[in-house]
């Protein structure tokens, strides 16, 4: 007898057969296009797998002795390795006031941290701030001297948390002038325009035409603002500045608080030609708005003398009450080229999709799927996996923001691959690449700011680079690692 | 064959393949190895599917998702759908080579293991989670490298302890 007789004696029309179908195109449907309902009932059916792995537990065994070696070698440079991020990071929140004295005087400053994109668009982020004293929808946010955009709506809920309109929206507007190349605020006027949303894409000199055709750079050509109404409009270079109207201006029409952010920097205007002789004048930002947003300043009317800056309490990356300790059940890489682990923890223990998963203050990877009482982690060298993160170049204090990178696997020495689409250039004496120690960044909802990810030689260009990162590969193999936890109410995305 | 004997013999079952699954995980997971393990998990539903009694293809497929899902970050849904396409593909097969034969053996695992790694990489693509595409390369090392186990290693996975009270009258 072969197995195929009991298909043709059972049909795929048959009871069997049905249910067989039924199966196979529902869990087809689902891996293709994930319904969260039918999910968590699979998770239900996988709880299971919470206890499975035990019984491959002796396999473990064989390298107990190096792991746990490993785990104390790991284990005594985490203390120094906490002690380093928590000044990068408080570097970093020195580095995002302004320098200008000018751009200090009558305004209150309110720090924030960029906590993830709002649901609602690319165009908005929400920041958590240190303060909620005085803050309104309106009041404008910059960091460092650049200008961001303006708080569109604080948290329903009462969290020190809001929601801000960047300046690259396609609705957004902030009028502008133009100064002479680093005249700063006190320069004069060349020119006045509006400047908001994103400039068209203009196709790169030798891409046949085709808008589609920039290659590599295209993520950096993308990356400028629309300028509106120009006057005069045969201007071609030059800083542009925030200049808003106070509310008496123009017969009382001007806005309530965009007056705060001016002189704060928009960029560097720059004009491209589009053909027949016609040019399109855009601003050159000095943010990437997509990914390399990190640590924001609120402006808010200053009531007097002392009221000046506000900063909230440290950045929590290292709180302990944030992070819940995990058993590792199993290394999970089946399929080729994956590289994940299961963790002993889920749901129920407060475990979420996007949390970050460390040893120390060392990254070890982002929880993938929660499911009931496992977790699946996507270790740093899982292809796809993205992050944002921050950089401290040899001889700068202050972390630099890199922005969102995307891990590609690892090399045959095992480092991690990433792809780094720069949307600025890194700048800096010299074209040698730079020497860089890579942290995360702020913006990802559930990975928290200063986890160590590894050393990388960066591109000073902006364009498309790939990375090679060196990262302690012993902290994947350790058996108790921590997770990173919500607070109540805070929530977590992938 | 009384009811009881069946049980065991699943919970034999149970065990075998969260070995297979967990020796794939541990040995993929090594640097030095990772490149030449073949997916040990496949082989031995392949094997089995065409060696155990029909009645008992569900349990088996039931379980192996467990097993393997246990050692794995894929989606559930996708390691579901790809299971339930390998006991298909077995049971078409059987209907034109002999799947509990050395070779049919072979072939069954070639195919069952090559088409579930490309399905899963399919579904990383359409989820968007390739960021080089469709990538293939290894899946075909990996599909032979297992099918060569299954054909050297076969008879003796379809007669491991425990399994034969769940296997066709004919053993």
């Amino acid at each position: 007898m072969s197995a195929g007789g009991g298909v043709r004696r059972g049909g795929l029309l048959s009871p069997a057969g049905t249910v067989y179908l039924v199966a196979l195109l529902g869990s087809t449907a689902l891996a293709l296009k994930p319904f969260p309902p039918a999910e968590r009932v699979l998770d239900a059916l996988l709880l299971p797998t919470r206890v499975l792995p035990e019984l491959a537990a002796p396999l473990a065994w064989a390298r107990a002795s190096s792991v746990r070696a490993a785990e104390h070698a790991l284990a005594a440079a985490a203390e120094e390795e906490e002690g380093r991020i928590a000044l990068a990071l408080e570097e970093a929140r020195r580095a995002c006031l302004p320098t200008d004295p000018e751009l200090l005087a009558g305004r209150r400053r309110i720090h924030g941290e960029v906590v993830g994109r709002s649901p609602q668009g690319l165009d908005r982020v929400v920041v958590r701030l240190a303060s909620l004293r005085g803050v309104e929808a309106g009041l404008p946010v910059v960091s460092g001297d650049a200008y961001l955009g303006r708080i569109a709506a604080l948290d329903a809920d009462g969290r020190r948390e809001a929601t801000l309109d960047l300046v690259t929206g396609a609705d957004f507007l902030v009028g502008a002038r133009l100064v002479a190349t680093g005249a700063g605020v006190e320069g004069e006027s060349t020119a006045r325009m509006v400047v908001g949303g994103l400039a068209p894409r203009v196709a790169a000199p030798g891409a046949g035409g085709s808008e589609g055709g920039a290659g590599a750079g295209r993520s950096a050509e993308d990356h400028r603002l629309a300028v509106h109404n120009p006057s005069p409009r045969n201007v071609s270079f030059g800083d542009v500045l925030v200049d808003e109207p106070r509310p008496a201006d123009h017969g009382g029409l001007g806005d309530r608080w965009s007056w705060l952010a001016n002189g704060y920097r928009l960029g560097t205007l720059e004009a491209a030609g589009i053909g027949r002789g016609r040019r399109l004048l855009r601003v050159r930002p000095e943010l990437d708005y997509r990914g390399g947003l990190h640590q924001v300043i609120v402006l808010a009317p200053s009531a007097g003398d002392g009221d000046g800056e506000e900063v909230g309490e440290a950045l929590a990356t290292l709180d302990p009450s944030r992070w819940l300790a995990a058993r590792v059940l199993a290394p999970s890489s089946l399929s080729p080229r994956r590289d994940g682990l299961r963790l002993a923890a889920g749901r129920w223990s407060g475990v979420r999709e996007g949390a970050a998963v460390a040893f120390g203050a060392r990254l070890v990877g982002v929880v993938e799927h929660a499911g009931w009482a496992t977790a699946d982690v996507r270790l740093l060298g899982d292809p796809g996996l993205s992050l944002t993160l921050l950089a401290r170049l040899a001889g700068e204090p202050a972390p630099r923001s890199v922005g969102e990178v995307t891990v590609l696997g690892r090399d045959a020495l095992g480092a991690v691959r990433l792809r780094w689409e720069a949307r600025l250039p890194l700048g800096g004496v010299g074209a040698e690449p730079v020497e860089a120690e890579l942290l995360t960044g702020s913006g990802r909802s559930g990975v928290p700011a200063g986890l160590l990810v590894g050393h990388a030689l960066l591109p000073r260009g902006a364009g498309t680079h790939e990375l090679s990162v060196r990262s302690d590969a012993r902290v994947e193999r350790l058996l108790r690692l921590k997770v990173h936890r919500a607070l109540v109410g805070e929530g977590a995305a992938p | 064959m009384n009811a009881s004997t069946r049980w065991i013999g699943r919970a034999m079952l149970a065990v075998w393949l969260t070995w297979a699954a967990g020796l794939q995980a541990w040995l993929a997971d090594s640097a030095r190895l990772a490149a030449v393990t073949p997916d040990l998990s496949m082989i031995l539903v392949a094997c089995l599917a065409g060696a155990l009694a029909r009645r008992e293809l569900p349990v088996l497929l039931a379980l192996a998702f467990l097993a393997r899902q246990s050692f794995s970050v894929d989606p559930a849904a996708a390691t579901l759908a790809g299971l339930l396409a390998v006991g298909g593909l077995v049971l078409a097969l059987g209907s034109v080579v002999d799947v509990a034969g050395p070779l049919g053996r072979g072939l069954a695992t070639l195919l069952a293991v090559g088409g579930f790694a490309f399905w899963v990489e399919a579904v990383r693509v359409v989820r968007g989670a390739a960021p080089e595409g469709f990538e293939t390369g290894g899946v075909a090392a990996l599909a032979a490298a297992s099918g060569l186990a299954a054909l050297a290693l076969g008879g003796a996975l379809v007669r491991l302890p425990g399994l034969p009270p769940l296997g066709r009258e004919r053993w």
